[in-house]
Parts: structure tokens; C-alpha cells; sequence
């Protein structure tokens, strides 16, 4: 396993793949091709095949296979016939001072939203793509033209106040495109607890307490909760309560965050922040979850 | 690769600019200062300022360049501070060249340029009073004509070693990869603001060779009429053959 980081930022084993495979997913899904190429599919395991068709199909839809074992494929029903033409990507629309909206809505900054990883479309990639009327299988779109010496500059310098800079190169003690291990990665992620969920909704579930500072509710996109108890609809979205780990005297803590959903521990509302104890039952929402500390007097790390 | 350094004390009494670089198993670094203050402290900030990179440098790093150019910068610049007080400190300019690949760091309005294919390009901001205005005008935090009367104060350094706080700084915080026959020039602001970047582009196309070319940008200067600051260069040709 060799973790690398493609420069949009995702992680991906460099073993298995020689590229970055979720860019090549956003590409797909962006541009949706009617050609699956590279979906590394398990093959199904040979059947007696009749014969290699002579016309390479994509998809051995109509082969007299014994049954359609659910392999997970993305889209069952590819259409046979390649369109004609894929539809012309419109440009992006430019909004004030070098900002663009995404198709996801969000506005964008840099050349990739955010938000959904999807690349800007320039004036000129959109003129580049007019005249191509032949479905080519697309490869992942790859940066038109190398870059000039001056983005180059701009885009491997930091200009700015030195508190700043340090920052930026401890965040990245080993350079974008170098190998990391795995394990450079743990490094904060040592285990201080956990949530045991035993209220009928999900029984027995687990989750690890990682973070000093753990929020406690429902995620959605804007925010986004560490413990996400996100089957239940009875509770609000976004934090509802955040779980502290104090270190020093190996404590924890929880605390409401005035949000919507009422707190309760050991069936007490949770007015004021409490010290947790083992075994504290902390409800919310239909949810009950037990508290087993890792951490305490006896043991830290 | 060597890197070629000249200095020329101008019509000044006192050369407050100094330079060095030297070459470890991590590669070549190179650092030029630019010594600012009322008193000759500002020659001994250069002056400390550069041995103290050297020294950083030669004692070897782990892990990212960037992270070790950073903290070294901001051990540097509170000991100067400490050693010679409030109203002298130095810029710094300095390079790293490991393989193809060359980092940096610069602070105040010394600068590095990259010579290639025959175009010369700046690669660091001067961190001039000039920058911050401007800075301050396009976050619209200063109005235009404020902008307007700041401008004579233009040339004042933002940001410097020995303000005990550094505030601006130039960081790569990836690599830039060299080409062969790319050439890169730091100097200080003798240089540049006597003679412009079109003859600067000019003497590097002229004189291939980095010892001649550092010759002639510092002949250049001494041609040049007027009062004449103090002016230092480091010129280095990234030749891959030569290396081996």
C-alpha cells in the first residue's frame, strides 16, 4: 500500500492505481460517457463463452449467462449505441473577481470546486471541445497546455506573513506527490473512547472518539458533526453536543451546543457541561449511547 | 554547479550587503543579504544573518525544505533582533538546489530571478511598502488617494530580518524544476534599481558563462551614472553536465 495524494488533494493506494481514481470518477460522472472503460469489474468468472463476438462490445449485455450475479456495476442499463455527440459542456459562469459557479452552485475560487471536486470549464475548453463531433472513449481530462513558467511560479510560491508560510509547510512536511505511509496519517488518531449505541434504533453500534473536540449530532453538507447519528431523523442537523476530552486531568466532558435537540444524561437534561463517567448514558433523539472511556487515571496516551 | 557571487560597495562608505553560499550533500544553498539601519549594525545583520543560514544549512535537515527554511528564518530574524535592537535588520534571499529541483525563501526586496529560454522572470515580491499599499487597496481597506499619498514612502521596507516578527516572506512551498541552462540571479536592490531588467535579460544572454555574467551585471552598475547603492549578485547556471 502506498498512499498518495493527487493534486486535488484525494488519497488513493498509488499501488493499485497508477492515477488518481476518484479524479477519474468525478470525470466520469461529470462527462457521463456511454462507454464504461475503466471500471476495474471483477470479470465474471468464465463461463463456457460461446464465442468472441467479432465487433468488440463494451458490454456482453445479451451472453446467456446463468444469472445476473449483482456485480456492482454503475449503470446496468448502458445505452448499446454511443451518442452522437456528447453534449457541449457550457462554460462556466463567471462570477466577480475571478470566481466561477460550479454546476453544484457553489463559487469557486481556485480551478476546482470545492465542494464537489468538479474542474472549471473555460471559454477556450469549450471552444476546444465544439469541433469534436466523434465520440472518442475519453480518457480522464488531463490539463490542456503545461502551464507558463509564470503560473508556475504563482503557483508553487506563498507570498504572505510568516506565521502564515509555517503553517502551510508544517501541514505539508512531506511534499505533495511524495509517498506517505499510512501511518503518518494514525498519528492523531489514537483512540480516547467510545460511543456505544444501545437504544433499539441502532443497537450495538460503535463510535470511536478520536478528537479532543467531538460533535455529536447529525451531518449534512454544511455541517458536517464528527459522531453522526444519521439515521435519526429526530434529531436536528449539526452539532447538538460536543464531547470534550480534557488531557490534562484525562476528563471528559460533554456540553449542549443550544442547538434544537435536548441533551439528556443518565435521563437529566444536560444544562450545564458535565464530566462524563463510564457507562453515562447520553440521550438524544431516539438515540441512546453508552460512554466507555479509554483514557482516565489509569491509562493515557 | 557553482554559484558566482560579486559585491560592489558603490558610493557608499560602508558595504552592509554579504553573500555565500555553500554545497552540502543536500544540494547547493546560497544566501544574499542586504544589511538596513542608521548605524553599521546593519552590515553585521547581513552579515550574521547569512553565516546563520549557512550554518543552519551545513547542520543538515529532515524531512521538508520549506518547514526547515521557515523556522530557521524565524530563528534568524529573533536573534538579530535581539543582537542589535530595534531600527537595523537585513533582507535575505536564499536558494536551494537539490537535483532539478529549487526552493527558496526571501524576505525584504532583495530578489530572485530565473533566466530561461531566453526571458527573464522575477520570481519573488519585493516586500516594499509599495506591495503592502497595494495590497491594502485591493482588500479596500485604504482608498485611492490615501493609496496615492502613500506612494512616496513606496520604497520603505515591509518586512525585514530583525523586526523580531517577520511579516511578509516569499516561500516556495513546492519546487520549481529546473531546466537545463536556466540561470538564476539573486541580488540586492543596487542592482536592479540601477539597471533594469531588459539589460539584466540582455548581460545573461550575452555571457552564458555564470562567473562573466556576474562580471558584467556588477560592471554594469559601476558603468552607470550617478551615486551607486551597495550591490550584490549570485548568479548560478543549473548546467546538469557539469554536475556529473
Amino acid at each position: 500500500m502506498k498512499l498518495k495524494r493527487c493534486p486535488n488533494m484525494h488519497y488513493y493506494d498509488a499501488d493499485k492505481y497508477p492515477q488518481c481514481p476518484h479524479c477519474a470518477a468525478l470525470a466520469e460522472q461529470q462527462a457521463p460517457q456511454p462507454v464504461t472503460i475503466a471500471a476495474p469489474q471483477p470479470e465474471p468468472v468464465a463461463a463456457p463463452q460461446p464465442e468472441p463476438v467479432a465487433a468488440p462490445q463494451p458490454e456482453p449485455v445479451a451472453a446467456p449467462q446463468p444469472e445476473p450475479v449483482a456485480a456492482p456495476q454503475p449503470e446496468p442499463a448502458a445505452a448499446p449505441l454511443p451518442e452522437p455527440a456528447a453534449a457541449p459542456q457550457a462554460e462556466s459562469e463567471p462570477v466577480s473577481d475571478g470566481a466561477w459557479r460550479c454546476v453544484c452552485g457553489t463559487v469557486v475560487v481556485g480551478n476546482f470546486c470545492m465542494r464537489c471536486g468538479h474542474p472549471r470549464i473555460t471559454a477556450d475548453a469549450v471552444q476546444a471541445e465544439q469541433p469534436a463531433p466523434e465520440p472518442v472513449p475519453v480518457q480522464p481530462v488531463q490539463p490542456a497546455q503545461e502551464p507558463s513558467l509564470t503560473s508556475y511560479i504563482s503557483e508553487v510560491n506563498f507570498t504572505g506573513n510568516l506565521e502564515d508560510a509555517k503553517e502551510k509547510a508544517a501541514s505539508q512536511r512531506d511534499d505533495e506527490g511524495a509517498t506517505q505511509i499510512i501511518f503518518d496519517e494514525l498519528a492523531d488518531d489514537l483512540i480516547l473512547g467510545w460511543l456505544v449505541a444501545v437504544s433499539a434504533n441502532i443497537k450495538g453500534k460503535v463510535f470511536a472518539v478520536t478528537d479532543t473536540k467531538s460533535t455529536i449530532g447529525r451531518s449534512d453538507a454544511e455541517h458536517p458533526v464528527t459522531i453522526d447519528l444519521h439515521g435519526d431523523k429526530t434529531v436536528s442537523r449539526g452539532a447538538q453536543a460536543v464531547l470534550l476530552y480534557d488531557p490534562l486531568n484525562k476528563k471528559f466532558f460533554l456540553q449542549s451546543t443550544d442547538s434544537k435537540t435536548f441533551i439528556y444524561v443518565n435521563r437529566q437534561m444536560l444544562l450545564m457541561p458535565a464530566e462524563l463517567k463510564i457507562y453515562d448514558r447520553i440521550m438524544l433523539g431516539e438515540t441512546e449511547l453508552l460512554f466507555i472511556p479509554l483514557c482516565s487515571e489509569q491509562f493515557s496516551w | 554547479m557553482l554559484c558566482e557571487i560579486r559585491s560592489f560597495i558603490g558610493t557608499r562608505t560602508y558595504q552592509e550587503d554579504a553573500a555565500e553560499f555553500c554545497e552540502t550533500e543536500q544540494g547547493l544553498f546560497a544566501a544574499v543579504c542586504d544589511g538596513v539601519g542608521s548605524r553599521a549594525d546593519g552590515g553585521a545583520s547581513s552579515r550574521l544573518c547569512v553565516s546563520r543560514f549557512i550554518e543552519a544549512f551545513k547542520e543538515g535537515f529532515t524531512g521538508s525544505y520549506p518547514a526547515f527554511i521557515v523556522d530557521a528564518a524565524e530563528r534568524i530574524d529573533r536573534e538579530i533582533y535581539e543582537e542589535f535592537g530595534e531600527r537595523c535588520g537585513t533582507t535575505a534571499v536564499t536558494v536551494y538546489i537539490s537535483g532539478h529541483s529549487l526552493y527558496w525563501l526571501s524576505v525584504g526586496d532583495s530578489r530572485l530571478y530565473i533566466y530561461r529560454n531566453g526571458r527573464l522572470k522575477q520570481i519573488t515580491t519585493d516586500h516594499d511598502y509599495a506591495y503592502v499599499i497595494g495590497l491594502r487597496l485591493k482588500k479596500n481597506l485604504i482608498d485611492a488617494a490615501t493609496y496615492q499619498a502613500e506612494q512616496r514612502k513606496g520604497s520603505r521596507l515591509a518586512s525585514y530580518f530583525g523586526m523580531n516578527g517577520i511579516d511578509i516572506v516569499d516561500v516556495s512551498m513546492q519546487p520549481l524544476l529546473l531546466e537545463q541552462n536556466d540561470v538564476l540571479l539573486l541580488t540586492t536592490d543596487g542592482l536592479y534599481k540601477k539597471i533594469g531588467d531588459e539589460q539584466i535579460a540582455d548581460i545573461l544572454r550575452t555571457h552564458t558563462r555564470a562567473d562573466v555574467a556576474a562580471d558584467c551585471l556588477i560592471h554594469a552598475v559601476r558603468q552607470s551614472e550617478g551615486a551607486a547603492d551597495n550591490t550584490t549578485v549570485a548568479v548560478i547556471r543549473y548546467d546538469t553536465e557539469e554536475q556529473k
